[in-house]
């Protein structure tokens, strides 16, 4: 076999290749190129593209105008809350000078008269109830929080199946409110009041440049004085640590730091027990470095636990040394 | 005999690009570069089927294969294999034609037998194709590109790909056993 042939018919002929392809050459492709690949895209005429283009343009501006013509030129009354239940008188007034016509939804400032309550729920589920003697505006915030902003009364938070936070807006604070959260916030005329919390959570913080923390866990009270939230305490707290709380807070000795009353006195870390550690977390927040440190000695004292916390993080105010120490104290 | 050893491939134009070019020409809708791949690729697809067994609808078949690429080709993701896309879509095809014409009753043909032609030892194209339908896949596709569509053993190599080594030992190992098969049919 001449191998050069096979390869690319070079050199002699080999007889018997040359004879099969000879035979085989009958069936060598002899196709042309298909027309169907030939031929050019179909496109239409200008003339057409123009009137397809237009009828476009046309349904475009029908639906554009049934639009326009559909939306409301006022906005929708928002939803996030609704009045389910009262008892005896109240109003419900919109801000401005357009009266409601009727209903009462977000939006709305509602007020009860003396001995009347209202009873709000929020899209998400959460209800708060709206005591004797009580304003409070109910603010649209969507689904995802539920705003109140509370003039002057007292609101009742219950736990329901939301699990999303009630905020109270409050002269001496926002008040973040956790899901499952049953508590009482009263707030008078005269700037006096109270904050309870029977179970849960609640944090205010105070509104501008210095940001003040106040935490209430499950049974924890403080008062309200003058427009001053006071430092939380346990409901059932000794009398000689209210006493010295008292004597320490109210009222605000001369030159007081604007966020607290800078000078911890030592009646007060003293009369501080095992079970007052929201009061010693709380103060944390309302004294400078040095009184921290005399806050973290006690609650050293108080609690063998507290070794596992970062010192230096706890006098810095860092915000996860104290969120851990809270978790601490609230599993106790 | 033996068989030469494998020289290594001489320099080659880059097939690849070449392709990648003529089928990026070809989605934009040229036209021409489309039927640029055709000529080129027209005959090994045709050798692809008759390999496989496909007879007198090879021609037909070429024809849809390349129709049917041409339709497919915004799919193929690597625009310098599309040799190696349109062989195995041509090897898809016959097998499925195969298929569909072994579930259908025969034609029978009628009218006067046009002469055939045969070699020196009498065998006709249809022997010939049967002895090299019944090689391996590599060598008869290799030995119809180079006995029935004329391709030589460069332009072989070319079109599908394989080394010049390869399709060298591909033609003469597939030589030495078609002639041993036609010895079979016709001592």
């Amino acid at each position: 076999m001449n191998a050069d042939y096979l390869w690319d018919r070079s050199g002699p002929v080999d007889e018997h290749i040359a004879d099969l392809e000879r035979v085989l050459a009958g069936h060598a492709f002899t196709g042309r190129v298909p027309a169907e690949l030939m031929r050019e895209p179909r496109r239409l005429p200008w003339r057409d593209r123009a009137i397809i283009a237009a009828g476009v343009l046309l349904v475009l501006a029908s639906l554009t105008r049934y639009w326009i013509v559909r939306t409301p030129l006022v906005p929708r009354a928002p939803i996030s809350w609704t009045i389910a239940s009262s008892t005896g008188t109240y109003t419900a007034e919109t801000p401005g000078p357009t009266k409601s016509p009727g209903g009462h939804e977000t939006g709305q400032w509602v007020e009860t008269s003396a001995g009347a309550s209202v009873r709000l729920e929020a899209l998400s589920g959460g209800i708060v109830t709206l005591n004797a003697d009580t304003r409070a505006l109910m603010v649209d915030m969507g689904n995802t929080t539920q705003r109140l902003e509370l003039a002057h009364g007292s609101i009742y938070t219950e736990p329901s199946k939301s699990d999303t936070p009630i905020e109270v807006v409050t002269p001496v604070g926002i008040a973040t409110i956790a899901p499952g959260t049953a508590c009482l916030i009263t707030y008078d005329k005269l700037k006096n009041g109270s904050v309870e919390v029977k179970r849960g959570r609640i944090e205010f913080r105070t509104q501008g440049p210095d940001t003040q923390v106040t935490r209430f866990g499950a049974g924890s009270t403080a008062t309200i004085a003058f427009g001053r939230l006071y430092t939380p305490r346990r409901g059932d707290a000794s009398p000689e640590l209210i006493a010295a709380l008292t004597a320490y807070e109210s009222p605000p000795p001369p030159g007081a730091h604007r966020l607290g009353w800078t000078d911890i006195p030592p009646s007060v870390l003293q009369a501080a027990g095992t079970a007052d550690e929201i009061t010693l977390w709380n103060l944390m927040h309302r004294t400078d470095e040095d009184g921290r440190k005399r806050i973290i000695g006690r609650a050293r004292e108080l609690t063998k636990s507290m070794w596992k916390l970062d010192n230096d993080a706890l006098l810095r105010l860092d915000d996860g040394a104290m969120e851990t120490w809270w978790q601490m104290l609230e599993s106790r | 005999m033996t068989v030469p050893a494998a020289s290594p491939a001489p320099a080659e134009p880059p097939s690849g690009e070449r392709d990648a070019a003529l089928v990026a020409a070809a989605r934009s809708g040229d036209r021409g570069a489309f039927a640029s791949l055709y000529e080129r690729y027209a005959r090994v697809v045709h050798a692809v089927l008759l390999s496989a067994g496909v007879k007198a609808e090879a021609e037909d078949l070429t024809q849809e294969v390349f129709v049917s690429a041409m339709r497919s080709l915004s799919s193929l993701k690597d625009p310098a294999a599309f040799g190696g896309w349109l062989l195995t879509s041509a090897r898809n095809r016959a097998a499925s034609f195969l298929r569909h014409k072994a579930a259908a009753p025969p034609l029978r043909l009628v009218g006067e037998a046009a002469p055939t032609t045969t070699t020196r030892e009498g065998l006709n194209a249809e022997d010939v194709m049967s002895a090299i339908r019944s090689l391996p896949e590599a060598y008869r596709d290799t030995l119809v590109l180079r006995l029935v569509e004329g391709l030589t053993g460069p332009e072989i190599a070319d079109r599908t790909g394989l080394t010049h080594g390869s399709v060298r030992v591909n033609l003469h190992r597939g030589m030495d056993m078609l002639r041993a098969k036609l010895a079979e049919v016709n001592p």
